[in-house]
């Protein structure tokens, strides 16, 4: 009583039931009956009141909180025991209305479970995507530098940075804590007890890797791994393949005919890192396993040849290394009188590797295009199952009137009956949920063929799409369902039991709205996946300029065979089979090399940044490469190796040589001694694309190098490949040089450069046919209400001489018009994308008719096909069986 | 005639001892003073709704007070009916007490 008799003296400070805690008053609000609200909550707000007085705010809000809280369990209980009444009921009128439209509770079962599955997939893909490299604990402070090269106003850059930078750097910047490098070695000849093979994916690596990347040891992993330089870790699969299941630290393997010692084994590298090795030696092996002519050339600091990784220390940051960087290039690099030759460093977040990298040199990378391309995907079949639900629902609207009248009757309200409808949709959707759930299973390795990728789904493997894709099967039932559940629940009882408003007109525009736009979006879908086909056909079957079929391409990078050329020619032409032998320092479609030439633009000796490479005698004749002008290197002239060099059209038209290229003399280098070094060019020849279609054509230089170019290429006959192929090894045993593993024949290598894009093609294709699949379902379902709304009709038009064609034409024209319409408003639309996808390739077909033909026919005509299969049956009937009413 | 449970007799008395200043916050103070237990604030309303709903109790609105975030107190009153019943209740709890004594008890 004390507190009541006080209340007076505290009225000035009525301030304090504003600080009531509003979340909890509105759960009592929500609890309490509505009899007793209005009292009760003045009542709680009065105790509120006195407790802040006579206590603290704290415990008067911990007490309303309390208070609130002890309302809940009592109400849920409650309100959970009245819904599954009702659900229960929903429950069962849902399923009867099933019963009764099995046709349309099979065709939007079938597009949501559609739509589900390919929502996950594509979610599953976009998730690898951009998970790339973040499993590594430290990501956040690792980076990984690239080089930049400036040749007066040109730049170039490259994945790759010198091999003395990763200590160099270190040793000179206190803000790095460590620094990893890395680099592929070609092939490696690996020999045990057990297996004899070449291996592709061996890396050398720091020691300090196992510090910047998290790469966990099953065997070994002690302080000195990797210290000495006959050492290897091995990666768990690489060394099961070698020693089974033992522990092989300790043990030993040669690579190359040299012993390395296994310090220790690591699990496989992870799916999403985008480097991956299957072992790791120490860079100081570099020269051991290469031999030490290729370790010196790559030893210069103007050479690159290194991914170069830091990790930072914690609050530092790489802005300050690349800020300072210019000092170390000062002291170190710069050359005397060259200021127009400049080197810097450029970093990117571990992370940020798969996506934004787009080096040359670079490991493999995505492309956030595709990205972009596939989330749309998955929300247009989406939209398109959403649009079938929603279409087929409000057109069947008419067929629960009765249901809803009799509700309302009995004394259903709006809320009630909008609860209803909308867990309809939702249980529909939740089937489609689990039908997809079961589908994935089957599908998955499908997918991972198609994709390229290991992908899973489980609810252990990726808990967070699993919860997604609940939700997401919730939200499109709840957004199917949505608008019938107004409509259903607006009828007015009355009318809906007099059948006033029979079969509505009520939602006619907005489904033929609706069609319209699914039909769209399928056209767009269409238009793209052709373009894109086009465009791939185009590439790569354009004319390059030289002749890319049956040429074996074999790397000779790791083997010393100065002086071996003519005697491997010889003995390699000795088979019949094998056309032609040549040798080239490049692989032509992949990438030249840049370098900085002194030399004559338009009259003037400027320096500009060109591609060269060098080739033996008969390597344009091997790959059908056309002289224009003058004449091909010929060993009767004894002084082409160090005088003579090649042009493309290109060089002469951007160099202003266009009038006389023959027998210019250009400087073309320097000797040991730093002598300059002249050459008179010899020939022109015509322009080939020497790399991927994305770039265009550039001036090349073409040097003669017969002593030890690093790739040999050898054009065969096209039958006898495979003994081709062991007659090329035999030879190549015979001479010391046993064939490398990693051979392999041009036209596969160009097709890589569009791996991506060919994965891209037939992701979207397979999409895309779903897409129409789904949209004709709706189309299906509409038709079917259509039919049965107009049998009557049918049957007095037939009555009165209609023909069995005409009935057809007469259903059909609706949806013909709209899937027109639809056309017309994808056709800009994707024109619009597509013309932009197309800027990326610089080699690009035009975009034609044929993708506007295609999309315009392949619509019409499925469309035509789905609806005619109902109309036709409708149109054949027996009029008698449609009038009659007994 | 309706038996009354033991809460809502409580609640009744309370009412009828507080006259004029009978409302939740009040009603909820005189029951914890005369039972000597802990009531919450919620365990007041069913019987008081049970009261008003037989017809006992009669609620009304009076002027809206700050301390309750601008709400009236509802106050009760007893009605007539309330009276009578109240009346009948003290009747049959004092012949069942009276026929009990302390002593019984404290043997037992």
């Amino acid at each position: 009583m004390s507190r009541i008799k006080n209340s007076k003296n505290h009225e000035k400070k009525e301030g304090i039931t504003q600080r009531v805690p509003k979340l909890a008053r509105w759960v009592l609000k929500r609890t309490i009956s509505e009899d007793i609200q209005y009292s009760a909550i003045g009542d709680f707000d009065e105790v509120f009141h006195y407790i802040a007085k006579d206590e603290t705010l704290k415990h008067a809000k911990f007490w309303y909180w309390q208070q609130a809280l002890k309302s809940l369990p009592s109400f849920f209980l409650d309100a959970l025991f009245w819904r599954f009444v009702m659900l229960k009921n929903y429950l069962k009128s849902t399923l009867r209305s099933m019963k009764r439209d099995k046709l349309v509770t099979i065709l939007n079962i079938t597009g949501l479970t559609i739509g589900f599955i390919s929502t996950v997939l594509i979610l599953l893909f976009i998730k690898d995507e951009l998970s790339y490299d973040k499993h590594y604990t430290k990501h956040k402070n690792i980076y990984r530098i690239s080089t930049v090269f400036h040749f007066g106003n040109q730049e170039d850059r490259y994945a790759f940075t010198p091999l003395r930078f990763g200590p160099a750097l270190k040793e000179l910047f206190p803000e790095i804590q460590e620094f990893a490098r890395f680099r592929r070695i070609e092939s490696v000849h690996v020999q045990n007890k057990n297996m004899d093979s070449y291996e592709t994916g061996i890396y050398y690596g720091d020691p300090s890797a196992f510090k910047v990347f998290d790469f966990p040891f099953i065997h070994g992993g002690l302080e000195n791994t990797l210290k000495d330089p006959n050492s290897i870790v091995l990666t768990n699969s690489l060394a099961k393949k070698y020693f089974k299941d033992i522990d092989p630290v300790g043990e030993s393997v040669r690579l190359n005919n040299i012993n390395f010692r296994i310090d220790g084994v690591i699990e496989d590298i992870k799916e999403n890192s985008h480097l991956k090795f299957d072992a790791l030696v120490p860079v100081e092996a570099y020269g051991i396993i290469e031999g030490e002519r290729i370790y010196n050339r790559a030893n210069g600091l103007w050479i690159v040849s290194m991914y170069t990784y830091f990790l930072m220390k914690e609050g530092a940051t790489i802005q300050s290394v690349l800020d300072k960087f210019p000092q170390f290039y000062d002291k170190n690099m710069k050359i005397q009188g060259r200021d127009d030759l400049w080197f810097n460093i450029e970093a990117l977040p571990l992370a940020g590797i798969h996506f934004q990298s787009r080096l040359p040199y670079d490991l493999p990378v995505g492309n956030i295009l595709n990205i972009y391309i596939f989330a749309a995907v998955a929300i247009f079949i989406l939209i398109i199952a959403v649009i079938n639900y929603l279409n087929i629902a409000t057109a069947l609207s008419a067929r629960r009137e009765k249901e809803v009248g009799m509700r309302k009757i009995v004394g259903a309200n709006k809320n009630q009956l909008i609860t209803q409808f909308l867990s309809e949709a939702i249980i529909i959707s939740g089937a489609a949920w689990l039908f997809s759930l079961i589908f994935l299973n089957f599908i998955m390795p499908y997918f991972n063929k198609l994709s390229d990728k290991n992908l899973k789904f489980s609810l252990q493997s990726n808990p967070d799409i699993f919860l997604a894709s609940i939700v997401i099967a919730v939200l499109i039932g709840f957004l199917a369902g949505v608008y019938p559940a107004f409509l259903l629940s607006s009828f007015h009882p009355v009318n809906a039991l007099k059948r006033i408003q029979l079969y509505g007109r009520r939602g006619g525009w907005l489904r033929k709205a609706l069609v319209v736009f699914q039909f769209s979006l399928a056209g767009c879908v269409i238009i793209a996946t052709a373009v894109m086909s086009k465009q791939l056909h185009y590439i790569q079957n354009i004319d390059l300029g030289y002749s890319k079929e049956n040429v074996i391409v074999i790397p000779m990078r790791n083997m010393t065979y100065t002086g071996m050329l003519s005697s491997l020619k010889t003995e390699l032409e000795r088979n019949p089979n094998v056309l032609s032998v040549s040798a080239a320092s490049e692989i032509v479609g992949s990438k030249l090399r840049r370098n900085a030439f002194f030399i004559d633009k338009n009259d003037e000796i400027t320096q500009v940044s060109l591609l060269w490479f060098s080739v033996d005698y008969d390597f344009l004749d091997t790959m059908n490469i056309k002289i224009r002008q003058g004449r091909n290197f010929s060993p009767e002239f004894s002084t082409d190796a160090d005088s003579a060099f090649l042009v493309n059209e290109t060089a002469i038209r951007e160099l202003g040589w266009a009038d006389k290229a023959l027998g210019r003399q250009q400087r073309t280098g320097f000797d040991e001694n730093e002598n300059p070094v002249f050459r008179r060019v010899i020939g022109v020849v015509e322009d080939f694309n020497y790399g991927p279609l994305h770039n265009v054509i550039e001036p090349v230089l073409i040097f003669l190098d017969t002593n030890t170019p690093d790739f040999l290429y050898l054009k065969i006959n096209a039958r006898n490949v495979s003994s081709t192929i062991s007659h090329i090894k035999d030879v190549m045993l015979t001479l010391g040089m046993p064939l490398p593993p990693n051979y392999f024949f041009l036209d596969d290598t160009l097709y890589k450069h569009y791996k991506s894009e060919e994965v891209l093609r037939k992701l979207v294709s397979i999409f895309t046919l779903l897409c129409i699949f789904i949209s004709c379902l709706g189309l299906l379902g509409l038709s079917y209400f259509l039919v049965t709304k107009k049998t009557k009709e049918i049957g007095i038009r037939k009555v009165l001489g209609a023909s069995e064609p005409k009935i057809v034409i007469l259903l059909s024209r609706e949806f013909m018009k709209s899937v027109l319409l639809a056309n017309a408003i994808a056709w800009p639309a994707a024109f619009f994308v597509m013309n932009r996808w197309l800027q990326n390739f610089a080699y690009r077909t035009n975009f034609g008719w044929q993708p506007f033909i295609l999309s315009g026919g392949l619509s019409f005509s499925i469309a035509l096909l789905t609806v005619s299969a109902l109309t036709i049956k409708a149109a054949r009937s027996n009029p008698v069986d449609n009038l009659r009413d007994e | 005639m309706h038996i009354l449970s033991r809460s809502e007799e409580i609640i009744l008395f309370a009412v009828l001892k507080l006259k004029d200043n009978a409302y939740g916050v009040t009603i909820r103070q005189c029951v914890i003073e005369t039972t000597g237990y802990h009531w919450t604030v919620g365990a007041v309303y069913a019987p008081l709704h049970r009261l008003i709903k037989k017809g006992y109790l009669n609620p009304r609105k009076g002027d809206p007070v700050p301390e309750r975030g601008g709400r009236s107190k509802v106050f009760y009153t007893i009605t007539p009916e309330g009276k009578r019943a109240f009346l009948k209740i003290k009747k049959v709890s004092e012949r069942i007490l009276s026929h009990v004594t302390n002593q019984e008890l404290k043997e037992s």
